[in-house]
């Protein structure tokens, strides 16, 4: 009886829970008759691994996020919080309770108004970027004030307000949180014009300034203004996007010292008339030394790149694509000048790609490509993937991947060979399993060979996901920014729920 | 315990109301999903992203099935999800692969983020006349067209 009532009680909260989640934080909220609803999710991570460079130490973890949140009419309220659990030995130390995120917002036609944690992006995010990416355990936002008005054919955004970053990401390779030990205010304003149905010009501008948290003065001011035209559809056919930015950065109190400006500008041009498609990028950016920003890298195959402060590339791209089957080749050659690693280095990379349906109606995809800073270093690559159903939504998947690198030419027996392969298995919509293998013969560490199980479990609101083995570490990237994390030993379960 | 599990599997039992949105739609205007329901058909939220096979694939067979029987009573919603990285190949693509569905803008994911937490694609999401999510597609299914007037028959 306790039970039946119990559930009686989920269910009425679940169906409001889901009453309310047609209040969407940057959407227009859809008009709708009053009334108080509730909404909630949970992220928990439960890992038990080594940990920094005590190698031979297993440390327990878990992390866990919830956000609950409430609408009433047009506003909505949101608050995120962390909890942490580390056993002895862990780098970050156990954190009962800490308040991440909080925010109140209203949404009209065509007024936005948010107080507390927002995300913010200007353009392309070469100027201006804070986002969310659970991947590397990052999500900075603007804690502050912000307001958006966007009838037709105008968009203008104004904020101003200090940044939060995650305090306890609930990830496994989380990057350091970029105000840990700063506090960084800010204040810009973005405004777009629509020129014709298909065009328009906007401009921007942000005004930044940072203090140490143990100093009482700002030691830094940023002032960034650009300029962004977009057309699209010309002629049918093509595609222009050009958008260029101006940083200047002061060190305050110390007015004898200069930054050297920095620029920052990309421009994208795309011819497409079924079958071909021919994209041509261009990137330049110069001391574009800047935290809070996501820029576009042009990078096919991101391998090793990990410089958008000071490069400047043009990459050309063309593709064909069959009718019928999702079929293509595509060839593309970027060019470049990475000014990161010395002081002028020409970079190339070319890139060949192809994918297709095969035998027993199977998927198949093949990339093989070469990138080589002139004189420094190159890395080969070779990647191959394949899926083979065997019955109604059951499938088999198979992956190869291959790196040679060298990372110093004038030392070429400084090898690095890395092959990544795996093998899966998709039991249903809902269920999948894989194992992973890697080898690395050339690596200078005692363990050589990386093997680990991990499964998929995926219910509507419910989705659960555990590994457990070793991966190497290396490159990872995630949505066009790449970052090197290292090795992982140990088993962990990621759950994520929403109500 | 229990009462976790039962919450658990009564919740994923349960016919959820979809969050609604008015987003931008790619070559202007906006589009609202409430508008787009209509009493007896159903109407399918296709999410999809410029560098993702699977959807292109998903999006052709539904131009191509839906297109071939008009008597099929569902109608099609795409919302892209293609970051700042990657937004600008979103036209040629829908011109190449021939894409006439409309197609709403999400840039920064928060349509994408209510309705799938993973952001994991493809992802689809059939609802009723009345915004009620009826089923869901993670991955693309090649008879989810038979799926989903299987399910719309049962929900009418």
């Amino acid at each position: 009886m306790k039970t039946k009532a119990l559930l009686l009680v989920g269910l009425f909260v679940v169906s409001q829970s889901f009453a309310e989640s047609d209040s969407s934080s940057a959407l227009e909220l859809i008009p709708h008759e009053g009334g108080f609803k509730f909404s909630a999710s949970d992220h928990m991570m439960a890992s038990s691994a080594t940990e920094g460079d005590q190698s031979d130490i297993s440390v327990l973890k878990i992390l866990n996020e919830t956000e609950v949140g409430a609408e009433w009419g047009e506003y909505v309220a949101s608050l995120g919080w962390t909890n942490r659990y580390a056993s002895q030995g862990a780098v970050e130390p156990s954190r009962a309770l800490q308040i991440e995120k909080k925010s109140l917002h209203g949404e009209w036609k065509d007024w936005v108004f948010r107080l507390g944690d927002t995300h913010v992006e200007f353009g392309k995010g070469i100027a201006l970027s804070l986002y969310r990416d659970q991947n590397f355990g990052v999500d900075t936002t603007l804690e502050g004030g912000y307001l958006r008005y966007h009838p037709s054919g105008w968009d203008t955004q104004v904020f101003a307000g200090r940044l939060n970053g995650w305090d306890n990401p609930v990830a496994i390779f989380n990057l350091e949180n970029p105000v840990a030990s700063n506090e960084v205010v800010m204040a810009g304003a973005s405004s777009k014009i629509a020129l014709s149905d298909t065009s328009q010009l906007g401009g921007h501008y942000l005004f930044a300034m940072r203090r140490p948290l143990l100093d009482t003065r700002y030691e830094r001011r940023w002032n960034t203004m650009g300029l962004s035209f977009n057309q699209e559809g010309l002629f049918d056919t093509l595609d222009f996007y050009a958008e260029t930015n101006l940083m200047l950065e002061d060190r305050l109190g110390d007015p004898n010292f200069y930054f050297p400006e920095a620029y920052g500008s990309y421009a994208s041009f795309t011819w497409s008339s079924s079958p071909w498609k021919v994209k041509l990028e261009g990137k330049d950016y110069r001391n574009y030394r800047f935290d809070f920003r996501r820029p576009p890298t042009l990078e096919e195959d991101i391998v090793v790149s990990l410089n958008t402060e000071n490069v400047s590339a043009t990459r050309l791209m063309t593709e064909r694509r069959f009718d019928g089957t999702v079929e293509s080749v595509a060839a593309s050659y970027l060019l470049g000048e990475d000014r990161a690693e010395r002081a002028s280095t020409a970079l190339h990379h070319i890139v060949l790609s192809t994918k297709g349906v095969g035998l027993l109606d199977s998927h198949w995809e093949a990339k093989v490509g070469y990138r080589r800073l002139i004189e420094l270093s190159d890395l080969a690559h070779v990647a191959f993937k394949l899926k083979v159903p065997t019955s109604k939504k059951q499938a088999v998947e198979m992956g190869y991947r291959k790196q040679l690198s060298r990372a110093n030419l004038s030392q070429p027996e400084l090898r690095q060979d890395r092959n990544m392969m795996d093998v899966g298995y998709t039991f249903s919509s809902q269920l999948s399993a894989s194992l992973g293998y890697e080898f690395i013969p050339t690596a200078n560490e005692a363990n050589q060979n990386f093997v680990n199980l991990s499964a998929t479990l995926k219910m509507d609101a419910l989705s659960t996901r555990a590994l457990i083995g070793q991966t190497s570490g290396g490159t990872l990237c995630s949505a066009g920014v790449c970052r090197q994390v290292p090795p992982f030993s140990g088993a962990y379960l990621e759950l994520s729920y929403s109500l | 315990m229990k009462f976790l599990v039962l919450w658990l599997v009564a919740s994923s039992l349960y016919a959820k109301p979809a969050p609604l949105f008015h987003a931008d739609v790619l070559g202007g205007g906006k589009l609202s999903l409430a508008e787009n329901l209509k009493p007896g058909r159903g109407t399918l939220v296709s999410f999809w992203a410029t560098w993702c096979s699977p959807c292109m694939e998903e999006l052709k067979h539904l131009a191509k099935v839906l297109g071939k029987d008009s008597k099929i009573p569902i109608d099609v919603i795409t919302v892209n999800v293609d970051t700042s990285e990657t937004s600008s190949d979103v036209r040629s693509t829908a011109r190449l692969e021939k894409i006439l569905f409309p197609i709403a803008l999400d840039p920064t994911h928060r349509i994408f983020g209510k309705y799938n937490a993973e952001k994991a694609l493809p992802y689809s999401v059939l609802l009723n006349g009345q915004g009620t999510i009826l089923k869901s597609f993670q991955g693309y299914q090649p008879d989810m067209v038979e799926q989903m007037q299987a399910a719309l028959r049962v929900a009418n």
